[in-house]
């Protein structure tokens, strides 16, 4: 689940504002360096499920260089929240790689193929 | 089995893998398991498996003995068996996240729509090229099922990571490879260096990425991380006395957790528990024994988180604490033994 908020820094802790409430982000040693950065921009945030924590910040703007810190990185079933390349990022690469011979058209066509809404169980 | 009876308070594990066969449609070159994919195809079809009632089971016995909160699925090839659907609905009934450590290559249409939910796929992608990924899994077309795999699981909404396995064919690809893991809608990548085993010794010289290799690949992965900010994470142990890690910021490394809480100790599709998807020694059997008196009391596990290989002994204190030997497991497949360093280490020397 994800929704969108500002990062806030208060009294030593990193916070994200989701519609006035104020979620504390579980920051690593290695993580505030990044978060000092996202002070007072908006970002997407990522929550964890069934136990709602945040698992991921995902800052707004889509480019093709975008350096994402996923914050709970270990075991693999972390990167089900990280969201790192956009849309049109993903597909520019795409489009390189048919340029460059390294995709056939039929298979560009595949990986452009629009998606289909996300599933749950 | 040899029991010692003295109790130790270290924590319990929450991450297991859970090999539900031994069957696989590939025959990869750099095969990990012991007894290599053309032994694991030999049984008749599902032989010595266990039913979905038993390990749905075996799962609810681990969940009343331990925290489980995530299982990965493996093999051989675990979508493979047509109960899949079934076993991951019982995980999402008692809130386990699950993993599918698959190939790729059986990612239909109709077998994503059946697992998608919740589930994060590790799929293995070799090469951007087709030739390259086919010689290394062992079969033709195998590398175009693999990307309608990836493709049908973006398209579905579903969560994938891509595994890149290094070897000497294949590291010159890293760079396009991971642009078309992203391309296809990869959310991480996961980068193993082949790892030896009783198996794939053979194939050492052949295969085995030399530490230039490695580094040239670190490299690109460091830069890759930076450009898209793709998680990437390191499993397999590169040995900072092979290679100095150390300087990649991008690049999350993964160590031995030398059978304590961060490890994943692993039960074959007889039950057998082993101490990682990696090792060949079976501990018991988990539909007989508990958890906890393996995990506790084994003297194999005891002895595998004390052993120290003596090729490592004149290593300086940061790197000995950083790698604690490499992994052990593949010590014991070519070795027999754990207290040897990781062979990947004695092939190349350093000591």
């Amino acid at each position: 689940m994800s929704t969108m908020g500002t990062v806030l820094f208060k009294e030593g802790n990193f916070f994200v504002d989701v519609e006035g409430k104020h979620e504390l982000i579980p920051v690593g040693h290695e993580d505030a360096p990044h978060l000092k950065q996202l002070v007072g921009k908006k970002v997407e945030v990522v929550f964890s499920e069934p136990t709602r924590f945040i698992a991921g910040l995902i800052p707004t703007e889509e480019t093709l260089v975008k350096i994402v810190k996923v914050l709970c990185y270990i075991p693999a079933p972390d990167f089900r929240t990280a969201v790192v390349v956009g849309e049109h990022a993903r597909i520019e690469i795409a489009k390189r790689m048919l340029d460059a011979g390294q995709l056939s058209k039929e298979n560009f066509a595949k990986i452009t193929a629009p998606q289909e809404m996300k599933r749950t169980a | 089995m040899p029991l010692e009876s003295d109790f130790e308070s270290r924590a319990l594990p929450n991450t297991f893998v859970l090999e539900l066969t031994r069957r696989c449609n590939n025959f990869c070159l750099y095969c990990y398991a012991a007894e290599g994919p053309l032994d694991r195809n030999k049984e008749p079809c599902g032989s010595g498996e266990m039913d979905t009632e038993e390990i749905c089971g075996l799962i609810a016995r681990l969940c009343d003995q331990l925290p489980v909160e995530n299982i990965a699925l493996s093999g051989g090839e675990p979508l493979l068996r047509g109960d899949l659907p079934q076993i991951l609905a019982f995980l999402r009934s008692r809130r386990i996240n699950p993993v599918i450590i698959s190939n790729g290559t059986l990612l239909t249409k109709e077998n994503v729509a059946a697992t998608v939910a919740d589930v994060t796929y590790e799929v293995t992608l070799l090469s951007h090229r087709a030739g390259i990924h086919d010689h290394l899994a062992g079969r033709r077309g195998a590398w175009q099922a693999v990307f309608d795999g990836m493709c049908n699981v973006r398209q579905a909404g579903g969560a994938m990571v891509a595994v890149f396995v290094a070897t000497k064919l294949n590291y010159v690809d890293l760079r396009q490879t991971v642009e078309l893991a992203i391309a296809l809608g990869a959310k991480g990548l996961m980068y193993n260096r082949m790892n030896l085993g009783s198996h794939n010794m053979r194939w050492a010289e052949k295969l085995l990425p030399a530490p230039n290799m490695l580094q040239e690949n670190l490299d690109v992965l460091e830069e890759a991380g930076e450009q898209y900010g793709l998680p990437i994470a390191v499993s397999v142990p590169i040995e900072p006395c092979v290679v100095d890690v150390r300087k990649y910021e991008h690049i999350q490394f993964g160590w031995c957790p030398l059978a304590g809480e961060d490890s994943y100790f692993t039960i074959d599709p007889s039950g057998n528990v082993r101490i990682c998807n990696h090792s060949p020694v079976v501990l018991g059997n988990i539909r007989q024994q508990s958890f906890r008196d393996i995990y506790y009391k084994h003297s194999y596990v005891k002895r595998f988180r004390q052993t120290f290989p003596a090729e490592c002994q004149g290593c300086p204190p940061d790197l000995k604490q950083l790698c604690c030997g490499g992994c052990k497991a593949a010590a014991e497949q070519c070795y027999g033994t754990p207290e040897r360093a990781d062979p990947f280490v004695i092939l190349n020397r350093i000591h």
